[in-house]
């Protein structure tokens, strides 16, 4: 078994290094440019985002903020001696830039104008964090009103890989289930919880349950998402709406929830955390699509970026690639569709930015994880043609009676019609403190009907409909009515509540 | 500030006494060195290497000369440090191996010049003060190659390298090509240099209870750690910086070394209080300046403080500058008296209380100095 496993991790770097800089699987009319970073350095990327005059900022993991000009390629230090910086938000109408490490966030000024910054001002630091490795920090974003948001890393709790004295603290396995040492706790405090800081500089823990939620987004009506990797208590990866108040699902947060305090939490039943808890707007299947999924960015290039616009995009570290979201808002909460989009990239992508031109930057790093593309950091450049349309899902919603599929070109309508071509699944996942979940209670299903628009961009099928479970679509056997074919033709829709 | 140090350093000069022990030797270096000289021939090559200020290197770090020669090797110390040089032959593994046994020359360190005695060894120069020359004479070697040397005082010999390369032809050998340590944003090897800039690391510290320590290098090899949280120095080190590699492989944030020499400095949690020694204040981190000596910047309920800490010249002290405003009362700053000499420039140290106390009228720019005896 051993053997095995050490062959298979001497082979693994060589299937991913066959494809050199080239995606295996990416829509028509769209490209990638992998950017020279700076000869020398480790530029593990945490964090990007556009200055109001265009210059691309990068923060990363080995604690610097660099910027790079789109029109001479030349990259140029700004900061130093931060400690994992995994966000950075740059205010578009004064240029302000903000960082969040593990530590704070921290306000970066140059104040004697030599382009390199001088004065570290700590904007907050309302969160506990001990020399516990997995106690990263995550952001960074702000709404219209002036409030911070980021995310809080559980700490690790597992001897040995945890440095800290604290590292069993708050590590929550129920009384129905055996304490094995592979899980999350919560060394100190607001660990687990997202947070906001306001434009006066008060910290208020926001939402709780959060495991690893390696990165939020925010969209144009300031609603707030993040997602998290699968691990205890998550079955899955998953992304979740942030709503003030929310309880997203892993209990060590619980310890600094008020309603909580002084109480044994594995003393309460799973039961009672499965109706406290606000499940995943969207499950990201694990080993299918994503094992860690980073930030979500929304479109707003205005079409610049192809026909998604509106649409979120989440990279994801372990597997290289990059997948689209279109969500679907059912009885007042959000729950949505997910597609893959680009695969395998050079390396885990953690981060992107839409630059002014419409492409989409994609900020990576590798090392530590094991990431698809075998490269330990880099940054590629995703770009769209402005004219090639690529045959494709476009969204996928509920009706009351099953989905619509709505396409971005015509559908071979003789195709469209064969109930056999949707290759419908359906599946659950356990909600439970041991390590991720398998698939339960996994179905297949025939549509019972299916009717295509007239002008064949919208089919609308009939099925059976189950809440609590995610429905996968292989449309593989579909093509354009012009004979294109799908470059990704798998999505995967995560059913909480039916239409009334 | 500068002065301030600058005249630290003249007092730990003058007040020096130079002990009749190293005075003898003195004496008989001298001697030896006269009569060498005088039966020298002129050398073939006069060699100056001088040391970069503030930045724990030689420069150059890199000459050429011919086999069998007479060699004049003079070191011109323009640093603020004292440093010595050891030649000899092997590889860079023979000059870490001097290195360390340099270092456990101990208390016979200062009086031996920290060269040990080692059949390796081509030439030395003994420790030079700062501003100081000393030079000494010896034949290059027959053999063709390339030998190393390092100030092997403790601390010094990560960055402070270079070679001497054995050729026919001297000339031959493009110095500039050569590149011996390079200071750079990524750490070789693990290791993180200071380099005419101080640097200002966020990092955890093996043995460091802390999720915010901050490590602080100066340029002239003397560092310590500030804790964010508790507003303390937790240590003091002279030499190289640190060792960041268990922060920057694999999955990263793993507990980092300091590299040098450390030593004590007695500082308590939240050191500095306000109107009450005995109890904890209210805090407020606000972060940091690196224009020029950093200063961290913070308020101890509600009064706001900045702090400068430099190096005392021993090497197993440091001075803190305060800059506080508007106190309306007493100050204290808690130093654990064992093992600690204590000055300030305001108010008075009390080893008994554990404390200075500053009068609020005098608290507005003040220096406290802390070295381990």
């Amino acid at each position: 078994m051993k053997l095995h496993f050490i062959f298979f991790l001497s082979i693994f770097p060589l299937i991913y290094c066959l494809g050199e800089d080239q995606p295996d699987r990416i829509p028509e009319g769209y490209s990638v440019r992998t950017i020279d970073t700076p000869p020398g350095v480790f530029l593990g990327i945490g964090g990007m985002e556009f200055s109001p005059d265009g210059t691309l900022f990068v923060c990363t993991r080995e604690g610097e903020v660099w910027k790079y000009s789109l029109n001479d390629g030349k990259w140029f230090l700004f900061a130093d001696g931060l400690h994992e910086a995994l966000g950075i938000w740059i205010d578009q109408n004064n240029g302000e830039i903000y960082v969040i490490h593990r530590p704070e966030i921290t306000k970066l000024i140059d104040s004697d104008g030599d382009g390199r910054a001088d004065l570290y001002k700590t904007v907050n630091a309302g969160w506990g964090v001990t020399d516990n490795y997995h106690e990263y920090a995550f952001g960074l974003v702000r709404d219209r009103k002036g409030n911070f948001y980021g995310t809080l890393n559980t700490s690790l709790s597992w001897p040995g890989w945890a440095r800290s004295k604290k590292w069993d603290i708050g590590r929550v396995w129920t009384k129905e289930y055996e304490d094995t040492e592979g899980k999350m706790g919560r060394a100190a405090k607001y660990r687990g919880w997202g947070f906001q800081v306001t434009p006066k500089g008060e910290f208020i823990p926001f939402a709780s349950g959060m495991r690893s939620p390696a990165g939020i987004g925010i969209n144009k009506n300031d609603e707030l998402f993040f997602t998290d990797n699968q691990g205890d208590w998550e079955g899955t990866s998953s992304l979740h709406h942030i709503v003030k108040g929310r309880f997203h699902g892993h209990p060590s947060s619980l310890m600094d929830h008020p309603d909580f305090k002084g109480k044994d939490l594995n003393a309460i039943p799973i039961e009672d955390y499965d109706q406290l808890r606000k499940r995943p707007a969207v499950w990201i299947p694990h080993g299918e699509l994503a094992n860690s999924p980073g930030e979500p960015t929304f479109d707003y290039t205005a079409g610049k970026f192809g026909p998604f616009t509106g649409q979120m995009f989440i990279g994801d570290q372990s597997r290289s690639n990059i997948m689209r979201v279109s969500l679907d808002k059912v009885g007042g909460e959000y729950q949505g569709v997910i597609f893959d989009f680009i695969n395998r990239l050079q390396t885990g992508c953690i981060r992107q930015v839409f630059a002014p031109d419409g492409s989409m930057w994609v900020g990576q790093t590798g090392r530590g994880w094991g990431s698809a593309g075998g490269k330990e950091f880099g940054l590629q450049q995703v770009s769209w043609d402005g004219n090639t349309i690529p045959f494709s899902m476009l969204d996928l919603k509920l009706t009351r009676k099953g989905f619509q599929i709505t396409f971005t070109k015509p559908v071979d309508r003789k195709l469209a019609e064969d109930l056999n071509n949707y290759n419908l699944e359906r599946w659950g996942y356990h909600y439970h403190p041991k390590y991720g979940s398998p698939k339960t209670d996994l179905k297949k299903e025939k549509p019972s009907k299916v009717e295509i628009s007239s002008d064949g961009l919208k089919v609308t099928i009939e099925t059976t409909l189950e809440t609590k479970r995610v429905y996968r679509f292989n449309l593989e056997a579909i093509s354009a009515k012009d004979g294109s074919k799908m470059s990704n033709t798998r999505a995967w829709y995560t059913l909480n509540r039916l239409k009334d | 500030m500068r002065l301030f140090t600058e005249y630290l350093l003249l007092v730990s000069l003058i007040k020096k006494k130079f002990p009749m022990k190293y005075f003898t030797s003195f004496i008989l270096i001298l001697f030896f060195s006269i009569v060498r000289f005088a039966t020298a021939e002129k050398p073939d090559h006069e060699i100056v290497i001088g040391t970069r200020h503030g930045q724990l290197r030689f420069s150059p770090e890199v000459f050429a000369v011919k086999p069998d020669t007479q060699v004049k090797l003079i070191l011109d110390n323009s640093d603020e440090m004292i440093h010595n040089l050891v030649l000899a032959k092997g590889s860079s593994k023979e000059i870490e191996r001097l290195s360390n046994l340099a270092l456990k020359l101990g208390e016979k360190g200062m009086e031996m010049g920290f060269v040990p005695e080692d059949p390796s060894i081509i030439a030395a120069i003994g420790l030079v003060q700062p501003g100081k020359k000393a030079s000494v004479h010896f034949v290059a070697p027959l053999k063709i190659g390339d030998y190393p040397f390092v100030c092997t005082f403790p601390g010094h010999s990560l960055t402070m390298r270079g070679v001497m390369k054995v050729v026919d032809d001297p000339s031959s050998v493009n110095l500039a090509e050569i590149k011996i340590a390079s200071i750079g944003t990524t750490p070789k090897n693990g290791v993180l240099d200071v380099g005419e800039n101080a640097r200002v690391v966020r990092v955890h510290i093996s043995g460091v209870d802390s999720g915010r320590s901050i490590a602080v290098g100066l340029p002239g090899g003397f560092n310590y750690l500030f804790d964010a949280d508790k507003l303390m120095v937790r240590m003091g080190w002279t030499g190289s910086f640190l060792n960041v590699s268990r922060d920057r492989r694999s999955r990263g944030g793993g507990p980092c070394s300091i590299l040098g020499t450390k030593f004590e400095v007695g500082s308590s949690e939240f050191p500095l209080r306000v109107g009450n020694a005995n109890k904890f204040p209210i805090v407020r981190f606000n972060g940091y300046s690196r224009l020029g000596n950093p200063e961290f910047k913070y308020e101890i309920d509600g009064v706001k403080v900045s702090q400068t800490t430099t190096g005392s010249m021993n090497g197993r002290g440091l001075t803190y500058g305060f800059k506080v405003m508007n106190a309306t009362t007493d100050l204290y700053f808690l130093i654990k008296p064992e093992g600690m000499r204590v000055s300030t420039t305001a108010g008075e140290w009390e080893p008994v209380s554990g404390y200075v106390r500053i009068p609020a009228s005098e608290s507005s720019n003040f220096f406290i100095s802390v070295e381990q005896i």
